[in-house]
């Protein structure tokens, strides 16, 4: 992998957990965000703009740091299998119980105050769907939201990740010898949202598909000379403005609206990813050129680690606190994801510079 | 009976105010009504959230809005199908849900209207249910559900993970051999569970989790040790008070009632013990918010007295208009707004404890005995009643009865006219003397003197023996009588003048003395007159004859004045005349009044008009221009018979009465202090299908297609007692810009455009207090899909799209023709200008050598002429590549074969070219059609320059989907490692390379060179 690769996979690794976090800073009545998702509110601004942004233009973030990881493990898969394992194990496995830990004890720590334990009430991030003080839920019922249900919800993704990388072998070995029945297979469970558990369909193709290009060497430095660029930028936006107004007008009771909002979607991805990939040269040798780009990059883990679910707190902190201000969830849509991404970025440095040793526990390594 | 009846209402109604408010009037709704009640046994009542009351009757579940009650039913239901058959009990089950229990098919369930979904939960019982089990539903203060079962003996709780009953409780630590019964009451306040048991009471302590009985009693709670609390307990109850109520059934059922301690027995079940002499079971209580206690079961139905301590047993065997008729009243309710719901097996009833502000007053239990003429207050606080044929009637300020101070000392020349001062029509007290003028049959006037306690009679001739029909006093004193045969009399004190004959016939039934002095006449087929009192003269007339400002009709019963303009006068319609202009306004049923058929008027205080009409007691705001009628849910009993007298007294009491009626009511009585209840939407009715409106409100938004948009939406406040008070607006936001006041609870739409809209819907009570939230309902009607904003992004999308084919296209183009230009150019300049240049020298050369040395000038012109026939070639080659002509391979393989022939022959070179069919078909763009031919020109050239071969061969196929060429030769070979790779080779590397093609080169020493190109093709 020459340098530019590498600044490239560096550059989207930070821009897609940012992204992550104005994802996750969705304040809409509905915050339950898939593909399918209708809209149960009234179409404006604020709501076209949330919707278009959160379940739309930013969703290639996940895809894509799929595919950089599946496109990194194969890289390095001439290590030994047990070796890689237990690397990643440190790196994926040990920051996942820590992040849920701090995530579980967070909660619970505001669950003390009643100010703050009304707002983490009506956040209601719980994954297992019972909001309760967990003085409540009791010992058995926070077992499970350390294992699966976390509460820091965003951590779905390492851990499923660390499957792929369990699995990798079987995936080398179908990526190589029968791609063109493993890969639409994938893409298959891809498509119709498969996901059961750990076992789904997103992180198999792209992870797969990493691993496939990879393999076949394919340059990723240059678009195909057949690729248009312009058109998969347009593809991309117009795909994801359709797919925003359906999900205010088409019957949310209906099948073919499931369907149609399904397959806008899972379209809109392959295109932003190509296209956000491909175009974004100049600003990764600009940003990568920077000091305090290259400082704020290394935080991505942490960032990504800390800000479930404290900015489902902060946010509904906001909503309910700031609601007589014009536009308010609008204003707290862009700003309070910001702010606490530069917040957690800024705890990750203090902590790396008092407890380096901590900081690399939390981390995986990451970030040295 | 009817004498019953009577006494009944004398003690309901004779009795001071103060004690009226604890009798109760019972209304029914029953199957005959018309409102949708399915049956008329109804078992069980629950209100929800919402306000809305749902009733289990013997034909399943339905709810009722106060307007019809709708059924619901297996149709349309997720999950299992709803009980039809009797539902017993309907209990709160947190949400918007609720538990029906239908133990005749031993099943119980959670309906949840929302979604309209019932699921039933299993009973799971560790052996089997005994026959003839009867089962009670039930909740402790934390809304824990259980589920008792008689006979069975255990008591099942039901688990939400399990989504069962199940034996699972603490409350079954019953002692050995004990078995509960039905009922458990949850004392919150000490935290125990007490459980009637058929050997005593248990009681579970929370604090201690120790089940106590008479057996196990460390807390030494006196109640478990009574003997009258042994052997078969049923019913327990603690009411506010904190006694506690025992009912046992050893032998015949027995009440016992103790103190808060348990220790001692009171004897104040106020006696509920014989109070009935049928056979009766008393099952269940409620207290309500105010304290009202009501026991209840079979063949009886009691609440507590509480000012006289008595319990009150309601129930009446016959039809009347405020009774109550069952044989098992099976739950009392109490509503949120106080209201008192009882489901018997004869209907459901409703009733509210009366307002302390209205006494319906019941004067005789003869029919027709006393009819009331006219009515006033004296002022020392005293109801005076005229009657005729039972003269003046005396009541106290408390409404008792007391001998009349009349009658006394009648002169002897009007002994034979006692018969006729006994028909007394007229009342008034003078204020300034405080006399009282009764006026009577043929102009007799008793004329009573309270100072004196003397009555001094008289018939003066002014009268012409004529009945007195009404009295009036205007601001000077003088008293003014209204006679039966149209005399209009004045008296002053000293003397009687007539001032106006009206005619015979023309009964002057109303004298109002308005604020200017005017005498405002109401008469019997004459219309109305304004007679002014200071000069006698007929100020205005108003007739139904006249063309302008007529009167509905020319008998007026009943004259008011609102202000210095507005008189109110009753001609079977209301009238409104404005005095300073004359003109009269008609009020009709048309307007909201609620009879064409007025009785009686009055004023009160505040400038409301209250009016009865045959359809009893209403009120008027002219300021809203509004009516309100007010009945038997209101406490207003007796206005339909009290029609012919009015008065209203010194504390701003309207008092009316009629034939053996009184009715006492004050104003205030029907004021609002608080605002009524935010307004529900009953019913959602789309063309002529009703959609659920619970499912409707749980959604953000009702999205209805483009040919949905025809539908009407009802609404009411709960508030079952004053929901036909309020007024309500409503405006559908998208298309009102104002709010509307609603004529009827429901708003229908017709044909509304594609959008978003909110209807909002909100009440007000009379005087204005307004709901604390506006109602909303989000409707968007669905565009058809071409005025939507997703169809036009996509096709924005598409045009996009081609719009940016179209320019990359025109892009490419222009590229590629800057392309050629540039390689045009590049190779004019590479090729033609530096070997002209070289032409240029040698031509100089040449020339400077041409006289001097003949040799040299013919090498130079041998030069000028190879470099010429180069760039010939070279030129060939460039316009050869650019004509269009030339796009095809057939061209290129002619070409080719035609410079190898050419080259080869010239050096007498065997040539070997072989070129395979498919090679025609492959495509090349110019540029890799020139690259191809270059390379092949080079080796050929290659091979006839220096390879000295006698042999060549070109061999040109198509293998693997790659275009390979290759030239061999017989010549003598090179070494390819110590080779020049000079701009030949070179070159030939880069075409390939442009091609993304592979070029090889073979050769050695003596063994010919073969050259070999593959290139890939697309």
């Amino acid at each position: 992998m020459n340098r530019t690769l590498s600044h490239k996979f560096r550059f989207f690794t930070f821009l897609c957990i940012t992204l992550l976090v104005y994802v996750h800073g969705y304040n809409l009545n509905n915050a339950y965000l898939a593909p399918f998702t209708t809209m149960d509110e009234r179409l404006t601004f604020t709501t076209f703009f949330e919707y278009l942004f959160a379940n739309g233009l930013l969703r290639f973030r996940i895809p894509l740091l799929f595919l950089i990881s599946g496109y990194i493990y194969s890289l390095y898969d001439t290590r030994p299998y047990k070796a890689q394992i237990k690397r990643r194990f440190k790196s994926l496995i040990i920051p996942y119980f820590i992040w849920s830990s701090f995530a579980l004890l967070l909660t619970f720590f505001l669950q003390q105050i009643p100010f703050t334990a009304n707002i983490v009430y009506t956040a209601a991030v719980d994954q297992l769907g019972d909001n309760r003080p967990y003085t409540e839920i009791g010992w058995h019922g926070i077992l499970p939201r350390l294992l699966w249900g976390n509460i820091a919800y965003q951590m779905w993704f390492i851990l499923v990740l660390f499957v792929y990388n369990l699995i990798y072998p079987l995936i080398r070995w179908m990526v190589l010898r029968i791609p063109y029945i493993w890969l639409p297979f994938a893409g298959f469970l891809w498509y119709i949202h498969f996901n059961i558990g750990l076992a789904e369909g997103q992180g198999l193709l792209f992870f797969s598909l990493g691993v496939w290009i990879e393999k076949r060497n394919i340059s990723v430095e240059k678009p195909p000379a057949w690729l248009s660029i312009g058109h998969a930028w347009i593809f991309f936006v117009g795909v994801c403005i359709v797919k925003t107004f359906m999900a205010f007008e088409l019957d949310p009771g209906e099948m073919s609206t499931y369907f149609i909002l399904l397959t806008l979607y899972q379209l809109s991805i392959p295109a932003g990813i190509v296209a956000i990939w491909f175009s974004s040269d100049k600003v990764v040798q600009w940003l990568s050129a920077k000091k305090w780009f290259q400082r704020a990059a290394g935080y991505s883990f942490f960032l990504y680690g800390m800000h479930i679910p404290l900015l489902a707190y902060v946010m509904q902190a906001a909503v309910m606190y700031l609601d007589k201000i014009p536009e308010y969830r609008l204003l707290t849509y862009l700003f309070v994801p910001a702010l606490l991404a530069l917040f957690c970025i800024a705890v990750g440095m203090l902590l790396k510079k008092t407890m380096p040793k901590v900081y690399a526990v939390v981390t995986g390594g990451r970030g040295f | 009976m009817r004498k019953l009846f009577l006494i009944f209402f004398i003690l309901c109604f004779a009795l001071p105010a103060s004690s009226q408010r604890y009798k109760y009037a019972f209304h029914r709704l029953s199957t005959e009504d018309g409102l949708g009640l399915l049956s008329n046994v109804v078992y069980s009542i629950y209100q929800d959230q919402k306000g809305f009351l749902w009733i289990g009757t013997g034909n399943g579940v339905q709810r009722f809005d106060g307007g019809k009650f709708v059924r619901f039913d297996n149709a349309g239901t997720k999950g299992h199908g709803l009980p039809s058959v009797a539902v017993t009990q309907i209990l709160p089950a947190g949400d918007s849900s609720m538990w029906l229990a239908a133990p005749s098919v031993r099943q119980f369930g959670i309906f949840n209207p929302s979604t309209f979904s019932y699921e039933v939960i299993p009973v799971q019982t560790s052996t089997a249910l005994p026959a003839r089990s009867e089962y009670k539903l039930w909740q402790d203060g934390y809304g824990n559900t259980f589920l008792s079962i008689n006979h069975y003996g255990k008591i099942l709780q039901y688990n939400k993970e399990q989504k069962a009953f199940t034996e699972q409780t603490i409350l079954n630590q019953l002692p050995p051999g004990w078995k509960g019964s039905l009922n458990v009451f949850h004392d919150v306040k000490e935290k125990r569970y007490w459980i009637t048991c058929d050997s005593g009471l248990c009681v579970y302590d929370e604090r201690s989790r120790q089940m106590w009985s008479k057996k196990n009693n460390p807390a030494h709670l006196a109640l478990l040790n009574q003997t009258e609390v042994q052997g078969m307990i049923t019913e327990f109850f603690i009411d506010q008070q904190r006694r506690h109520w025992v009912f046992s059934w050893n032998g015949p059922q027995v009440f016992y009632c103790f103190d808060s301690t348990g220790k001692q027995s009171l004897k104040d079940t106020a006696g509920l013990n014989g109070v009935n002499t049928s056979y009766a079971e008393l099952h269940r209580f409620l207290q309500t918010k105010n304290g009202s206690l009501w026991i209840y079961g079979l063949a009886n139905l009691y609440s507590l007295d509480k000012e006289n301590n008595r319990f009150v047993l309601h129930r009446n065997q016959f039809l009347d208009n405020y009774g109550i008729r069952y044989e098992h009243v099976y739950q009392v309710l109490e509503d949120r707004d106080g209201m008192i719901w009882i489901a018997t097996d004869q209907g459901l009833y409703y009733t509210s404890p009366y307002n302390k502000g209205i006494i319906n007053m019941y004067l005789s239990d003869i029919p027709g005995e006393l009819n009331v003429t006219d009515v006033i207050q004296l002022q020392n606080g005293d109801y005076w009643l005229s009657t005729w044929s039972k003269g003046v009637i005396t009541l106290d300020r408390n409404l008792r009865k007391y001998p009349s101070p009349l009658y006394k000392n009648i002169p002897a020349s009007l002994q034979s006219s006692k018969g006729d001062l006994a028909l007394t029509w007229a009342l008034c007290q003078q204020k300034k003397t405080g006399k009282v003028f009764i006026g009577c049959q043929k102009g007799l006037l008793m004329i009573y003197d309270p100072a004196t306690n003397s009555t001094q009679y008289l018939q003066p001739p002014e009268f012409q023996q004529k009945t007195i029909r009404y009295i009036a006093e205007d601001s000077e004193s003088n008293l003014w009588f209204g006679t039966q045969g149209g005399q209009l009399v004045k008296y002053d004190g000293v003397n009687f003048t007539s001032v106006l004959d009206l005619g015979a016939g023309a009964i002057i039934y109303k004298i109002l003395i308005d604020s200017k002095g005017w005498a405002w006449l109401g008469t019997q087929d004459k219309g109305v007159y304004a007679v002014n009192t200071k000069t006698g003269k007929v100020e205005q007339y108003y007739t139904a004859d006249g063309s302008d400002h007529q009167l509905f009709s020319n008998t007026c019963y009943d004259i008011e004045q609102l202000n210095d303009s507005i008189i109110y006068v009753s001609t079977e319609a209301l009238n409104i005349i404005n005095k300073k202009t004359g003109d009269v306004e008609i009020v009709t049923d048309k307007e909201g009044l609620p009879s064409n058929s007025i009785h009686r008027l009055r004023l009160d205080k505040d400038g409301f008009l209250w009016i009865i009409t045959d359809r009893g007691l209403c009120r008027y705001d002219r300021a809203k221009k509004r009516f309100t009628s007010y009945g038997k849910k209101d406490g207003i009993l007796l206005a339909d018979i009290a029609m012919t007298a009015d008065y209203i007294c010194h504390d701003d009491y309207v008092m009316f009465a009629g034939v053996n009626s009184l009715l006492f009511f004050h104003p205030n009585a029907f004021k609002r202090t608080i605002p009524p209840p935010d307004v529900t939407l009953t019913d959602f009715q789309l063309g002529n299908r009703y959609i659920l409106i619970d499912s409707l409100q749980a959604l953000q938004e009702v999205r209805l297609k483009q040919n949905q948009n025809n539908f009407t939406i009802s609404f009411a406040s709960l508030d079952f007692r004053n929901r036909d008070k309020y007024v309500y607006y409503y405006r559908m936001q998208g298309l009102d810009k104002n709010w509307i006041r609603a004529e009827y609870m429901s708003s229908t739409y017709a044909s509304l455009a594609p959008g978003h809209y909110i209807f909002q819907v909100r009440a007000e009570t009379l005087d204005g207090l307004g709901s604390e939230k506006i109602t909303e309902l989000s409707i968007y009607i669905m565009p058809p899909f071409w005025r939507t904003w997703w169809f036009s992004s996509t096709l924005l999308l598409i045009f996009a799209m081609i719009a940016y084919s179209m320019h990359r296209l025109r892009l490419h183009r222009y590229f590629a023709v800057e392309a050629i230009r540039n390689r045009v150019a590049r190779d004019l300049h590479d090729d033609m200008g530096s070997t002209l240049s070289t032409i240029n020298i040698l031509s100089s050369m040449a020339k400077a050598k041409l006289n001097t040395d003949a040799i040299k000038t013919g090498e130079y012109i041998n030069k000028i002429s190879d470099n010429s026939q180069r760039m010939m070639e070279a030129m060939d080659d460039i316009v050869w590549a650019i004509k269009p002509s030339n796009d095809n391979m057939h061209k290129v393989v002619a070409r080719m074969r035609e410079f190898a022939t050419n080259v080869f022959e010239a050096k007498e070179i065997e040539l070997d070219f072989r070129a395979a069919d498919e090679v025609n078909d492959v495509k090349f763009d110019m540029e890799a059609r020139r690259d191809f031919f270059l390379v092949f020109k080079e080796a050929v050239n290659n091979a006839a320059k220096y390879s000295k071969c006698t042999k060549a061969q070109v061999i040109l196929l198509v293998e693997k989907k790659q275009l390979m060429l290759r030239v061999s030769d017989n010549g003598c070979g090179f070494d390819i490692k110590t080779a020049d790779n000079g701009n030949g080779l070179g070159n030939m590397y880069k075409r390939a390379d442009a091609l993304h093609g592979k070029l090889r080169i073979q050769s050695e020493v003596g063994k010919g060179t073969v050259i070999q190109l593959s290139v890939p093709l697309i």
